[in-house]
């Protein structure tokens, strides 16, 4: 069952993605993930992701379609995967924030809008996008 | 309900000063410099008028956003009327706490943006290669010093390395 709670401590060897719902937040032309998309939010000062460790890349949209699409009630564009070993490397750390299972944030962000701002372009410099191919009967937009 | 918005919000000056498209497009005056600010103005009124569209109600993200205001409008468009009339115009969007965005996006390792508050301040941070480069001021006489370098070090870096 690949939903089921991890239960464990993010490995820095382990990868997590970060849903997109913007188109503005991504480039099809370049295939980059823009740094907007990776910046916490201004509430919590969290980044919010899942861990995709032994899922498949159907199972990985299937995540974000059940746990994150209807808090959004709009469907996911693209996504985001980045290694835990990059986000560790910014003086960031992944912690475990489940339910919905899987699901952590990325946590230790500076606090000062800039700062953040500047982490977060170190994060999508090296992240990987991937766009979801969404049938026009699926997208809810 | 979005014209609503722009009426309440007194945003009607502001959208009124956009010069006609035709102006734009006698190709008598095609390379004129003043016909080039005309474009440039154009396309920075229609890219605030977007992100204004996009972002003018609480929650516009499906979370918990922060709707754009119109006094953080007045300080983009002042900012970005600032920008000389030969530098690139930056890509315009909103941020989740109202913040206007304007990213000078050349590639992962060479982007400079700027987030323009409410209250005139300016938070920005550049990538440059593997070099860092980030702050705050606030937006008064003109585009600030650090700013504009980091801007001009983003345009010029494309240049070299287009």
């Amino acid at each position: 069952v690949p939903f089921e709670h991890l239960n464990s401590t993010p490995d820095p060897s382990e990868t997590v993605t970060r849903y997109i719902f913007e188109a503005g937040h991504f480039s099809r032309t370049t295939a980059r993930v823009k740094a907007k998309a990776l910046e916490p939010s201004s509430i919590d000062n969290l980044a919010s992701v899942f861990r995709i460790i032994e899922l498949s890349d159907e199972q990985i949209w299937e995540l974000g379609q059940l746990f994150v699409e209807p808090r959004r009630g709009r469907s996911t564009l693209a996504r985001a995967d980045i290694p835990i070993s990059n986000i560790i490397r910014q003086g960031l750390r992944v912690d475990p924030d489940e339910p919905p299972p899987r699901h952590a944030n990325i946590a230790g962000w500076p606090g000062e809008k800039d700062a953040n701002m500047s982490k977060a372009q170190e994060l999508a410099a090296d992240a990987r996008l991937v766009v979801r191919n969404i049938s026009p009967s699926h997208a809810k937009i | 309900m979005m014209r609503e918005a722009f009426r309440d919000l007194g945003l009607a000056s502001l959208f009124g000063t956009t010069p006609a498209l035709s102006d734009a497009a006698n190709p008598t005056h095609e390379h004129s410099p003043s016909i080039t600010y005309k474009k440039q103005e154009q396309a920075i009124v229609e890219a605030l008028r977007d992100t204004f569209a996009q972002a003018f109600e609480q929650g516009w993200d499906g979370y918990d956003a922060t709707p754009v205001s119109a006094a953080t409008l007045s300080y983009a468009w002042q900012f970005l009327e600032d920008l000389p009339s030969d530098v690139d115009l930056p890509e315009i969007g909103a941020d989740t706490d109202g913040d206007i965005s304007l990213d000078w996006d050349y590639g992962p390792r060479n982007i400079f943006s700027v987030r323009v508050g409410r209250d005139g301040t300016l938070h920005y941070a550049g990538l440059f290669g593997h070099e860092t480069y980030h702050g705050s001021a606030i937006l008064r006489q003109g585009i600030p010093k650090a700013v504009a370098e980091g801007i001009l070090r983003a345009i010029r870096t494309s240049q070299l390395n287009p």
